[in-house]
């Protein structure tokens, strides 16, 4: 389940509490990661306080569903009670500060029609040969990636950095290629945030990168870059 | 049911291409690599559902899905981006959009937004049928 709180102390508190019942959490502090991951990823419940910051967290309910996302909403509020119906887009509302009893007792309530309106594939692509195939013809592209990469950083070119990086991180991120996705996420903000290629946060997010390219054989060379400095 | 998938990146299109092919064997689809092409493919093979990337060269997905509403508003289009700030799906639903996938995709998000579109479609079947009385009717 997806939980964004406004408030770490509380979110982390609910998220040992829901961890321990044997839920798999993912927590979130404010209101545009939260959209992200709605948007992203398949939950079967999605625990969003009302005091979210930027945008509290009915206006995020307000975007989400102008977008058709419908999976499971309870809101965190201080105004939940049994006699208090929950907000418009929410199936149901926890007070704040709720102890363990009425955490599990709401998500009694709600997780089993939350999960039989959940996946109902006929069994998934991401097992099949052509997935497979996809991802072993990615491996094969990879040194040729590293090589655009490797060029662009040579070049000074923070902006095709970014912009390679952010390819490299969707597509392995589709593929499930989960930490070389996640390095080139930092690369591409790194990149997006620095001014030259020699800033520390670049290169160390280069370095990173290296680590994750060299489990598949290959990288951008950052040995012969600093040498050639 | 008439796809069409709107995609710079083609890993990012095999993707989709093998979660459709895969979820409903008798899908039609067709790809776009760029909003020019991808504008020609709709007027030329109007699909049920599009969708269409943000993010690409020339003309951005945002512009490509103000002209593709313009010419029909009943268009099942689902935006597929990396960028999932608030900020921009408000832009994209500012326009209309039926859904709003987020890179990495996750393949039951995927289904999920081509199962609404299949619910919408069997709901408007149903009325269609209500007001014809019986009438036989044939939808596409």
């Amino acid at each position: 389940m997806l939980l964004a709180c406004a408030d770490a102390a509380e979110g982390r508190r609910l998220e040992r509490l829901l961890t321990a019942a044997g839920l798999e959490v993912t927590l979130t502090g404010d209101t545009e990661a939260a959209v992200g991951r709605a948007l992203q990823t398949a939950f079967d419940l999605i625990l969003l306080d009302l005091e979210l910051a930027p945008a509290d967290g009915a206006s995020a309910v307000e975007l989400l569903e102008a977008v058709g996302h419908d999976d499971p909403r309870l809101a965190l509020t201080t105004d939940a009670g049994p006699d208090v119906a929950p907000d418009e887009g929410f199936a149901a509302a926890l007070p704040r500060n709720a102890d363990a009893d009425q955490v599990l007792d709401c998500l009694a309530r709600l997780l089993p029609a939350a999960s039989a309106g959940g996946w109902r594939g006929s069994g998934r692509w991401r097992d099949t040969e052509a997935f497979a195939e996809l991802v072993a013809d990615y491996l094969g592209e990879l040194p040729d990636v590293a090589g655009e990469l490797r060029r662009a950083r040579n070049q000074g070119d923070l902006e095709a950095v970014a912009g390679i990086a952010h390819r490299v991180k969707g597509t392995a991120g589709n593929l499930g290629l989960d930490g070389l996705s996640a390095a080139a996420a930092t690369l591409q903000q790194a990149a997006r945030g620095g001014s030259a290629v020699d800033d520390l946060p670049v290169r160390s997010a280069f370095a990173a990168l290296d680590v994750e390219l060299a489990a598949f054989g290959t990288g951008t060379d950052p040995m012969g870059y600093e040498a050639g400095r | 049911m008439n796809v069409l998938i709107v995609e710079d990146d083609e890993q990012g299109r095999r993707f989709l291409c093998g979660v459709i092919e895969h979820h409903w064997p008798d899908a039609r689809i067709i790809q776009a690599v760029d909003g020019k092409t991808a504008l020609k493919l709709f007027a030329q093979h109007p699909p049920q559902v599009t969708l269409l990337d943000i993010e690409m060269p020339k003309l951005n997905g945002l512009d490509v899905l103000e002209i593709m509403r313009a010419f029909r508003r009943d268009a099942f289009i689902v935006m597929v981006s990396g960028n999932s700030s608030m900020e921009n799906v408000k832009t994209a639903t500012d326009i209309g959009v039926d859904g709003f996938l987020v890179k990495p995709f996750e393949e039951r998000k995927v289904i999920e937004a081509l199962q609404r579109y299949t619910r919408r479609h069997e709901q408007q079947a149903k009325k269609v049928a209500v007001v014809g009385q019986g009438k036989s009717l044939s939808l596409d």
